[in-house]
């Protein structure tokens, strides 16, 4: 592997963990807009709580994925940016929306306000996941020619293989959510929840695999060029290893061992994203290679550089929260119960500098910013002011929060 | 964005893990409230506030290297010799505009909380809640605004000396001259070159400028007109930034004032109403400053590399796409207003209403 290479490994790593973790988020909206009310209402309780701790940063995979792609390879980005520009609004405001639904809800809504907001929010969770995977069928089947909007506005994301894609990431999402959902309500304890889950995960499951290959056909259609490199070497590989990983998958939730289902069901995602990455090198857009698209080594360098260090940080922060979740700390009706901080000894008052030191230093700050010329000095007045703020603050306040005037 | 996407993009890429690590950690100070230990649940919050300072820091890059770009070179319409971190990181001017947007959100969210609690106070609620949400919010409004004066001092040199066009527009000043004087009020005539109807202070912009009351300021004559902003844009938004910006400071002045004489709030409700005004007018400043530097900077969208009309997508369709916008914008706003009055009727728990 190249090092022109390395940043669409991690692109398509991102776009895999959006289409699992993002997917199930869509497919917990989809569950939401079929259950419906009355005894259905349960369901959806439980769609829209067990994704709630998760959902935001499994969004930002999205964000991930483009702005490694914008750096990396801006010509490419532009092109796909411009011409498909339709289907990406469409995501767009999809993700915009559904954030907000989710924000609403907790505002505690009459019936009447709580199914406009669940009209909102199940009608983007179906659109998102359709348009994105629409932007995909249009990049595979190469409908995204190089330059500013040189593709068309329409037709390159309302194709065949668009609409195949984008049936499959919604149903794709369905199942994963499925799958999730029944492993969160065996977690609970819940049996009748996790049977209707249950139940749920086999019929979409059945569907995506039936999407699936349906697909493969429109494919040897509509694109020949990755239909033959999804059948043969490498290509074929991926996708029988995502063909053995969904009928494990199947099987697994049949003996309603939804743990490890989470994990094969991510990997036959996985391998069908693989699949499509191998199938399609050399080429990124037609007539523009990987090696073509990439920018110089200096900017992937550095972005490689950053999103190690970054990495460092991530990794483990996404493995503390996951693990909050799947253990069950952040489930509903589990309370700590911590005292009410009534009767206890009174809180000793922190120490405070006197108001005369920020004072000072926020003036000679101020003077240094005012006279100085040189940068670096420029610099030390911009902090002096900064942390005379800083200190000045809890002082003051202490001063107005607790006196007895006004 | 195919052009120069991968001279300023590492930016974003950074800022992605940071909106990661705020994404995470949000989740985790929401949903631990009462499920994880006080120590541990407010430890969770301070990844929120780093990921939030590395976050704008990494979008006000890009922005500050928009004003004043560098670290790469222009061959066949390609960069070329692309240097990222000393082009968004080695910037003279990502400093002062990183200060000054961070001051205005002090500023901004100080009015804006103390004004809705400003409204409670005049109403009567006069609770040590109240009392308290009032201190810590003007507080930090109070001591930000006079400061920005002197950081906003601080920026307008800086463009004085990397974008003379974008400073000679704040002020409408056609041609060049010797101790430039600063017109409130009034309107440019592209005709003639002045500001016609204003109220001329002498040697002002020169003074503010270069800090030299005689000093040379560069006039908008000294490049075409096609290279010009629209003038009486940035002067009227600049104009209004700087006038609402001096409101605050003496608000917050009379607030500080009575905090250390007098250790305590002020009583006149003038003061309480003026916090309720500051509250939008410290938005509408902040609206006023981001239009002053984007459109002071055209027609370039990055200052003398690229023009904002080489820079726009080729798809069509786009006044749709800003309508959309404008409609989701409407509705975001109208469901925050909404969410917040829901959430405000839900009462608050006894213990903080006891006085200590």
């Amino acid at each position: 592997m190249s090092l022109a290479e390395l940043p669409l490994v991690l692109t398509l790593v991102g776009l895999v963990a959006y289409t699992v973790l993002g997917g199930a988020d869509f497919g917990a909206g989809l569950w939401f807009f079929i259950s419906g009310r009355g005894k259905g209402q349960d369901l959806r309780e439980h769609a829209f709580h067990a994704m709630g701790p998760v959902w935001e940063a499994n969004h930002v995979w999205l964000i991930f994925v483009l702005v490694v792609c914008w750096t990396a390879y801006p010509l490419a980005f532009g092109s796909i940016a411009s011409t498909l520009a339709v289907p990406l609004f469409i995501a767009a405001i999809g993700v915009i929306c559904r954030g907000t639904a989710y924000a609403l809800r907790s505002g505690n809504p009459s019936p009447r306000q709580d199914s406009a907001i669940g009209a909102v929010f199940s009608l983007s969770s179906v659109l998102t996941p359709f348009a994105l995977g629409a932007a995909v069928g249009g990049i595979a089947s190469g409908r995204v020619p190089v330059g500013n909007a040189e593709g068309h506005l329409f037709s390159s994301w309302l194709n065949q293989t668009s609409l195949m894609i984008g049936l499959l990431a919604v149903a794709t999402s369905a199942y994963l959510a499925a799958v999730f959902l029944a492993a969160d309500a065996a977690r609970q304890e819940d049996r009748a929840m996790t049977e209707a889950f249950r139940r749920r995960a086999l019929i979409a499951g059945v569907v995506a695999g039936a999407l699936a290959a349906a697909g493969v056909l429109v494919l040897a259609e509509d694109a020949p060029s990755l239909f033959d490199g999804l059948t043969e070497g490498g290509g074929l590989v991926a996708l029988g290893a995502s063909l053995a990983a969904g009928i494990g998958t199947l099987a697994l939730v049949v003996r309603s061992r939804f743990e490890a289902a989470r994990y094969t069901a991510g990997i036959a995602v996985a391998a069908i994203v693989a699949g499509w990455g191998i199938a399609q090198s050399p080429t990124f857009l037609p007539g523009l290679t990987v090696e073509e698209a990439a920018t110089d080594d200096s900017t992937i360098v550095v972005l490689i550089a950053g999103l190690a260090v970054g990495a460092l940080i991530l990794v483990p922060s996404l493995f503390v929260l996951f693990r909050l979740v799947l253990t069950g700390r952040f489930d509903m009706g589990i309370r700590l119960g911590i005292p009410p901080l009534v009767g206890g000894r009174p809180a000793k008052g922190p120490r405070l500098l006197p108001l005369a030191v920020p004072l000072a230093l926020g003036l000679g700050g101020a003077v240094i910013l005012i006279i100085a010329t040189a940068s670096w000095l420029q610099m030390i007045g911009a902090l002096a002011i900064l942390f005379a703020m800083a200190v000045a603050l809890p002082a003051l306040v202490v001063r107005g929060g607790t006196a007895e005037g006004g | 964005m195919a052009t120069l996407g991968d001279v300023f993009c590492l930016g974003f890429s950074f800022e992605a893990i940071s909106f990661f690590v705020e994404a995470i950690f949000i989740a985790i100070y929401v949903y631990g409230w009462d499920r994880l230990s006080p120590r541990l649940h407010l430890l969770s919050g301070v990844p929120i506030a780093l990921a939030g300072v590395s976050g704008s820091l990494m979008v006000l890059s890009v922005n500050a290297w928009m004003n004043n770009p560098s670290g790469f070179r222009l061959e066949h319409g390609r960069a070329v010799d692309v240097e990222p971190l000393d082009a968004l990181f080695g910037n003279s001017y990502l400093w002062p505009e990183l200060l000054h947007m961070y001051v205005a959100a002090y500023i901004v969210v100080g009015f804006l909380i103390g004004g809705a609690y400003a409204w409670s106070w005049l109403r009567g609620r006069r609770t040590p809640y109240v009392r308290r949400a009032l201190a810590i919010s003007l507080t930090a409004a109070a001591l930000a605004a006079p400061v920005q004066i002197v950081v906003g001092d601080w920026i307008a040199r800086q463009v004085a000396q990397d974008q003379p066009t974008k400073l000679a527009a704040f002020e409408g000043l056609g041609h060049t001259e010797r101790g430039a004087a600063i017109h409130l009020g009034g309107w440019y005539e592209h005709d003639t070159g002045e500001v016609e109807y204003g109220i001329p202070i002498p040697y002002l912009l020169s003074l503010l400028a270069h800090h030299d009351p005689n000093a040379e300021v560069q006039g908008l004559g000294e490049v075409p007109e096609t290279d010009q902003p629209p003038i009486n844009v940035v002067r009227l938004t600049f104009q209004t930034m700087v006038g609402i910006g001096l409101l605050l400071a003496a608000i917050g002045a009379v607030h500080l004032y009575r905090l250390v004489r007098r250790r305590g709030l002020p009583r006149s409700p003038w003061f309480f109403r003026a916090v309720i005004a500051a509250g939008p007018l410290s938005v509408v400043a902040l609206i006023c400053g981001w239009v002053t530097t984007e459109v002071g900077r055209q027609p370039w969208v990055v200052y003398g590399v690229m023009r904002t009309k080489d820079s726009v997508t080729g798809a069509d369709g786009i006044p749709l796409g800003y309508a959309t916008l404008v409609l989701v914008y409407v509705g975001l706003i109208a469901a925050t207003i909404w969410i917040l009055r829901r959430l405000a009727r839900i009462p608050l728990e006894e213990v903080l209403d006891e006085p200590r």
